[in-house]
């Protein structure tokens, strides 16, 4: 089971209407990758995550760790950002650090730091309403949410049916691994890769048996170009909106004029 | 005279592969009954099914549907596939929607009737199966017996005037599938027709109107539920042991406290009541 998806289920703000949750972080954060601001973005991200934590209450300790995974790729993105070369003779302004070795010279510009930091913070907070939303929303809500914004339906129900899809492959992954493990598959690492192999191939296979068996099924209930079902009713809070509308705003006075 | 809802005439199936499902198969399922479909592993119960819904078209042979020669465009389906509801054996392959009350949505939805009748539909079948609580729950969450139920409810909600169950109690706990049983006997009206598949003789033997007994490929016996237990060559064939109630009688007569001309008890309320008034005697 993965957490992140429990976490969409049965977190604090699972009530709220979707479009509301959607509106509130798309908006934050279409704001902050259009200004490009420290300022904005670093807002932007400590509100997120305050949602995050005190709003759904999803475990500090989980969403930091959630947080390490994009972290990791853009300390390894940026890294190439800091540091310039340039021939030896070359004279630099603004240097911060540098380092000589040969005819070369390794340096790290201010310039460079500033790049840096702006595109830390700006994917943080992208980062975190994009967490804001998977964390509080489960996909079949914003589904419907989409469907609703009549987006096209192949295109939903393609979606629908991989993240079905994703639970169904990981279960048999898992009792395959199980089965495995049960009869020594991984007890060496030669047994392990040869056991790995058969696992992928096996599911592989599953893959083509499962759609076989789902055309049929849905065949079988009458299944005619598109799907379609009753949905939940949420209810629009004006409270929440306000929250939207008065976070936005505040933003935009603090880019403005500060 | 009763109606015929199917005749199979002559139905042979072939796999890709060019191993045979069914071979001349030929049946004919009166409408209005509860049937249990008997027969070992691989015996082509679940090809025979996936047939009566039109999931697969047959090597050769024909099926008749009320009548009428089945026809494998997508209009006939669509109305046969109405009347005609299926429950596959494993639920997996039938849950597709992320959650509960949405899949069991999906075929009322598809049946084109209007909103609040869908709803009331969806949560009158939720209430039948008491699954009412896990609506809003994912698909992926639910243990075995709730997907099965959930499949169920599926189906019900779609009120089919035949019903074909694969296996229906198959990984149940005996409250659930004495539940589901339950739940058959409650939509058993009339003119509905129930085809059920299971390895449980004991349940055939006390629930069906009229046993089928499939044995590779073919049909080895058609009839009450009763007869078929004096066939050993039958039983044996297919994999079958007799039900319990059916073996207890038997040795009642044979220690003279029945005699076989009583009547054979079907459920364990009626062999009790027997040994009773035997008592009384």
């Amino acid at each position: 089971m993965l957490l992140i998806d429990k976490y969409a289920y049965f977190n604090r703000l699972k009530h709220v209407h979707p479009l509301e949750k959607m509106i509130f972080a798309l908006s934050l954060l279409l704001f902050s990758l259009a200004v490009r601001d420290t300022t904005v973005s670093l807002i932007t991200f400590t509100v997120m995550s305050a949602f995050i934590i005190f709003g759904a209450k999803i475990p500090i300790s989980y969403y930091l760790k959630l947080l390490l995974l994009p972290g990791f790729f853009v300390l390894s993105g940026t890294i190439t950002i800091l540091f310039s070369f340039a021939s030896k003779f070359t004279s630099i302004p603004n240097v911060w650090w540098s380092w000589n070795f040969g005819s070369w010279q390794i340096f790290i510009s201010e310039d460079s730091i500033k790049t840096v930091i702006g595109l830390i913070v700006v994917v943080l907070s992208s980062i975190s309403c994009l967490y804001f939303l998977t964390l509080t929303t489960p996909i079949t809500v914003i589904l419907n949410v989409l469907r609703k914004l009549k987006l096209p339906s192949l295109l939903i129900d393609l979606i629908e049916l991989t993240y079905r899809f994703i639970f169904i492959f990981l279960d048999t992954a898992m009792a395959i691994h199980q089965s495995q493990s049960s009869r020594l598959g991984y007890s060496s690492v030669r047994k392990g890769i040869r056991s790995l192999g058969l696992l992928i191939s096996s599911l592989f296979l599953g893959v083509f048996q499962r759609s076989e068996q789902l055309t049929m099924a849905m065949n079988a209930r009458g299944y005619q170009e598109n799907i379609s079902f009753i949905d939940d009713s949420y209810t629009y809070s004006s409270r929440n909106w306000l929250i939207t509308i008065v976070t936005l705003l505040s933003l935009f006075f603090i880019y403005r004029y500060i | 005279m009763e109606e015929h809802i199917f005749n199979i005439d002559g139905l042979t199936h072939q796999f890709a592969d060019g191993t045979f499902a069914l071979k001349d198969l030929s049946l004919t399922i009166q409408q209005g009954k509860k049937i249990a479909l008997l027969g070992n592993n691989g015996a082509g119960k679940s090809t025979l099914f996936q047939h009566l819904n039109g999931l697969l078209k047959p090597t050769t042979g024909s099926i008749k549907f009320k009548g009428k020669k089945l026809k494998y465009d997508r209009k006939t389906l669509l109305l046969l596939r109405k009347q005609v509801g299926i429950v596959f054996q494993d639920p997996d392959s039938q849950l597709f929607s992320a959650n509960v009350q949405q899949d069991i949505s999906f075929g009322p939805m598809n049946l084109g009737w209007e909103r609040d009748v869908v709803r009331e539909k969806v949560e009158w079948a939720m209430a039948q199966t008491e699954v009412t609580e896990l609506k809003d729950k994912p698909t992926h969450f639910l243990s075995l017996g709730q997907k099965k139920r959930v499949a169920i409810a599926g189906v019900l909600a779609m009120e089919p005037e035949v019903w074909i169950l694969d296996e229906p109690t198959a990984g149940l706990d005996s409250y659930f599938s004495k539940q589901i049983m339950a739940l058959l006997d409650n939509i058993h009206l009339p003119d509905k027709t129930i085809i059920l598949s299971t390895h449980d003789v004991n349940l055939a033997y006390q629930w069906a109107d009229e046993i089928i007994v499939m044995n590779d490929g073919k049909v080895i016996y058609q009839g009450d539920p009763v007869t078929i237990f004096h066939h050993e060559d039958l039983l044996y064939q297919a994999h079958l042991e007799k039900p319990w109630i059916f073996e207890m009688f038997q040795s009642l007569i044979q220690s003279k406290i029945f005699t076989e001309e009583d009547p054979v008890p079907r459920t364990k309320e009626e062999l009790l009541q027997k040994m009773e008034i035997e008592k009384v005697n």
